[in-house]
């Protein structure tokens, strides 16, 4: 008799839980290091949406490698919007998934890119291996810390800016792929995301270097204390565009297609950039730009679409199954 | 309650335990299916039981066919070799199993119950370990126990399987014996399963012997003893000795059935003497016959004449003296 | 006996009882590296800073829904791991039957199989663009990403353990009892209740011991099919996985004792049943 009632109460409590997450929710499925960026974010996005005389929404937030993440929407994960590393992975959704229209990018401005990053060296205090550039990384008794291309979005933009620099400084793409072939063999894990690796250099005290985003790196140091790192920066980097994108199949089945598009609209208002900029994202407002000037380190920047086609092109050289990731890795 | 079995056929893969067997067991009567191992005896038990379901054939009980009974059903009361006392309960709870087990309505009250718990125990005389586990008794006061419990719910028919093999040569003794008393007193339609002729003939109504998944014969025990149907018989029934005539005539004859002497005697053959083996009241003497490879076993009184002073390798004279009819047989 | 013998005799016994000495040492210098100390360590860690921030860590809302989570998925696919593990011993111990080697090597399965393997098979057969994909969507139905997916993932790594610990059990006490149980008039589920399960009582409890705690402390499997999203569907491994990702060290500790205080809950629950009941059978056997 006690089983049956403790059940009953059971089911009871279980439903009460459901009725209240009637509320409407939306996921925002974003990639590894966004996770303080969006805690602030969502906070001063529910208090702007109930401004607006709208009921208070529950966002629910999902990290991991962009490739990953990207992975799991197509295979069923209910995102409501998509927040990741590269272009690249959001383009999966639509060729893979049929979840969003090919011209996706062209709906939010900037190319739906509300903030940018770039790749830097975060080191140990002191620099006692002396990294100043891209050529000390491939020297013997160096290990390097990136993550996996093959889920991390990061870890793309990682190889990429190392690309970009071999082949300008050696000339030719041979000798750009020894030169990562080199890089790859002093590294000594790969981590699944960006944060993994944060994680593993910082935490775990592995490693000479780190290659990360640059937010990663300024939060790695906020977060640990200045005293044990520095941000060295190369002479060479890429200009990293994170896209953000509604999912439209998943928005139009639940009816949130316009709080998906009011959420990734406010990225670009003044607010939402200022949060993004306190989180060490270069963002595209240029009235922000100018207030956190002297935040951001100035690099020369090579970017996808020009130097390298767009990732329409480079996902299948490098990345994809038999691409160059492939070739380098397996010579190890 | 009677039991009528016929036709029955069991095969197990590709092995056949039954092949056709035909037998009536009397309302009543105490029958011992008597036969080495893998004659199929323990199989019929079964089958009358209903633990195992027959290839082909039926059961029937007083002339209702319960070949389509499930076992529950059959109110057969069943001892088994190694006891299958339930472990975990007490001896009281264990004799009192089948009566609270009883649908709803048939249910006797609890007091009703340990009034019959306890008439049982007494009957088996265990009564002061009511409150013990299975485990903290001997083999012999668990059998009793198995027995008071089967008894419990009144069964028509009482079905053992080897009941006395788990246990000590004296306890088996004594339990067969306390067994036929028992069933002399309750006269309860009893099946019981050995590989033992001594006990068989010691406890049964009538014998029935079986080899191979065929019955060899049918009988009270002396008949089957005194006028064994086939060599399987009467080697099986009791030690044998053959003893070779020359061109394929042969006789049977018991161990005692011989005549010894330590000088030569008419029609008395010569053998030498392999062991001897004094074995309490009797002392067997090993022999090899000239003329045969199989040695003769004979059995005579410890204080036999031709006894004293034998040693191995002496001469000794024998003549058997068979009450066997013998065949002319290879 | 010479005395060089008995000097050799007893040399040889001090030498047997050195060794035995330092094996047994050995043993506990295993023990305590390998449990206590990991054991003092997550302790320490998670109260570096204090009771405070480590009942913060533990009532924080996210932390309270892993645990949740943890618990349904625990619910479910313990009692159902029971059912299926009394039904697969049942089988194996009662019945002949052809495959029956191959049920018991499949019972098997998911310990030789990876649990990032065992993950990935239900995003294959129930992700969108799974085998039942188009199915699920049509229904609305989520299974993958969601609850569902967890409690699926959790069951398939904890199938073998109670199955595995009565099945052997099972064939060793053999089916006389229940036999004599149906011959006494028992009916099928009297026998299973009053005779099959109390004699299983001990395999029975130490693989419901067994599967809640790897239930609960399942990590790779889940990690495939959760979809991680924080506050719905993270169990208690991932939530600490989490938070040592976010900087929160205190908390993941914090988050990783409470898992450990939940382990050693059934280990004593377990102790308990297992005391009470020697009580019982020694009382019985004194009067």
């Amino acid at each position: 008799m006690s089983i049956r009632r403790f059940a009953l109460a059971a089911l009871a409590g279980l439903s009460l839980s459901a009725a209240v997450q009637a509320q409407t929710s939306l996921l925002n499925v974003s990639y590894d290091p966004t996770r303080e960026l969006y805690q602030e974010y969502n906070a001063a996005f529910n208090k702007h949406w109930q401004a607006q005389g709208h009921e208070p929404v529950t966002i629910q937030q999902s990290h991991g490698g962009s490739g990953k993440q990207a992975r799991a929407v197509i295979d069923g994960l209910k995102a409501d919007v998509v927040t990741l590393a590269l272009a690249g992975d959001i383009d999966e959704l639509n060729k893979l998934g049929k979840l969003i229209p090919e011209d996706w990018q062209k709906r939010l401005p900037q190319a739906s890119t509300p903030y940018t990053s770039t790749i830097v060296f975060l080191v140990r205090k002191g620099n006692p291996k002396q990294i100043k550039d891209w050529d000390d990384l491939v020297k013997p008794g160096v290990e390097v810390i990136t993550p996996n291309p093959k889920t991390s979005g990061g870890a793309r933009w990682n190889f990429l800016a190392a690309w970009a620099y071999a082949q300008q400084k050696y000339g030719s793409d041979d000798k750009a792929q020894a030169f990562v072939e080199q890089l790859y063999k002093n590294v000594p894990v790969l981590d699944t995301g960006a944060r993994g690796s944060t994680i593993t250099f910082v935490n775990n005290h592995i490693g000479d270097v780190l290659l990360a985003w640059e937010n990663e790196a300024f939060l790695a140091l906020k977060e640990q204390g200045g005293d044990q790192f520095e941000i060295v920066a190369p002479s060479l980097s890429i200009l990293a565009e994170p896209p953000v994108a509604v999912v439209d199949k998943n928005v139009d089945k639940k009816g949130t297609r316009e709080l998906a598009n009011a959420y990734l609209n406010y990225l670009y208002s003044e607010e939402g950039q200022r949060i993004a900029a306190k989180n060490f994202y270069r963002p595209r407002s240029e009235k922000v730009a100018a207030e956190f000037a002297k935040q951001f380190p100035a690099l020369k920047l090579v970017t996808i679409d020009k130097d390298f086609g767009g990732w329409k092109s480079a996902q299948p050289k490098f990345f994809n199954d038999g691409g160059v990731f492939d070739q380098i890795y397996q010579a190890k | 309650m009677s039991i009528e079995i016929r036709n029955v056929s069991k095969r197990f893969g590709a092995f056949q335990a039954l092949n056709d067997i035909n037998l009536d067991i009397h309302s009543g009567e105490l029958v011992a299916l008597l036969g080495p191992s893998g004659c199929g005896k323990t199989t019929l038990l079964r089958i009358i039981a209903g633990l195992e379901t027959p290839d082909a054939g039926s059961i029937a009980f007083h002339g209702e066919d319960v070949s389509g009974h499930d076992v529950r059903d059959r109110n057969v009361g069943f001892v088994f070799q190694h006891y299958a006392l339930f472990r975990h309960m007490t001896v009281f709870d264990n004799v009192a199993f089948g009566l609270r087990m009883k649908p709803k309505a048939e249910r006797p009250s609890e007091e009703q119950i340990a009034a019959k718990v306890h008439e049982l125990l007494s009957m088996v005389q265990l009564d002061w370990l009511a409150d013990r586990y299975p485990e903290q008794l001997s083999g012999g006061q668990r059998q009793r126990i198995a027995l008071a419990r089967a008894l419990a719910v009144e069964p028509k028919i009482l079905l053992l399987d080897e009941p006395f093999g788990a246990l000590d040569a004296k306890v088996r003794k004594e339990l067969r014996r306390w067994l036929a008393r028992l069933h002399e007193e309750i006269n309860l339609t009893s099946v019981f399963v050995t590989h033992d002729q001594e006990e068989a003939m010691e406890v049964a109504d009538r014998i029935v012997v079986m080899n191979r998944g065929v019955i060899e014969q049918i009988g009270a025990p002396g008949e089957v003893y005194e006028q064994p149907a086939s060599d399987f018989v009467y080697h099986f029934l009791g030690d044998s000795n053959r003893l070779h005539l020359g061109d394929e005539h042969h006789i049977l004859f018991r161990p005692h059935e011989v005549s010894l002497s330590r000088e030569p005697l008419a029609d008395h053959r010569s053998a030498e003497v392999r062991d001897i083996r004094p074995l309490g009241a009797i002392t067997r003497v090993t022999l090899r016959v000239d003329g045969q490879d199989e040695l003769i076993e004979a059995e005579v009184v410890k204080s036999h004449a031709s006894l004293v002073g034998l040693a191995r390798g002496e001469r000794l004279y024998f003549h058997p003296l068979p009450t066997l009819p013998q065949r002319v047989a290879g | 006996m010479s005395t060089v013998t008995l000097a050799a005799i007893s040399a040889a016994r001090r030498g047997h009882a050195l060794g035995r000495t330092l094996l047994i040492a050995a043993a506990w210098l295993a023990f305590a590296l390998l449990l206590l100390l990991p054991l003092y360590i997550v302790l320490s860690e998670a109260l570096k800073q204090g009771l405070g921030t480590f009942f913060t860590a533990l009532i924080e809302p996210d932390a309270l829904s892993a645990l949740k989570l943890t618990l349904i998925a625990v619910a479910i696919s313990v009692p159902l791991n029971v059912v299926f593990g009394l039904a697969a011993a049942w089988c194996v111990s009662k019945y002949e039957f052809r495959g029956k080697s191959l049920l018991v090597t499949l019972i098997d399965l998911p310990f030789s199989v990876s649990p990032v393997i065992a993950g990935l098979i239900y995003v294959l057969l129930f992700g969108a663009q799974g085998f039942f994909g188009p199915w699920l969507q049509d229904r609305d139905i989520q299974i993958i990403f969601a609850v569902p997916g967890i409690v699926l993932a959790t069951v398939f790594v904890t199938v073998p353990f109670v199955a595995r610990e009565l099945i052997p059990l099972m064939q060793e006490q053999g089916s006389q009892e229940e036999e004599a149980a149906r011959l006494l008039g028992a009916s099928g589920w009297q026998m299973f209740w009053h005779v099959t399960l109390p004699n299983i009582k001990w395999g029975l409890i130490y693989g419901v011991v067994l599967c809640t705690a790897r239930a609960m402390g399942e990590f790779g499997a889940v990690s495939v099919v959760s979809g991680h999203i924080r506050g719905v569907t993270n169990t208690l491994p991932l939530h600490v996985e989490i938070l040592y990702n976010e900087y929160n060290h205190v908390a993941a500790f914090s988050v990783a004792s409470l898992l450990l205080a939940l382990a050693l809950c059934i280990l004593l629950l377990k102790q308990w049943s297992e005391s009470r009941l020697t009580r019982l059978k020694s009382n019985a056997a004194e009067e």
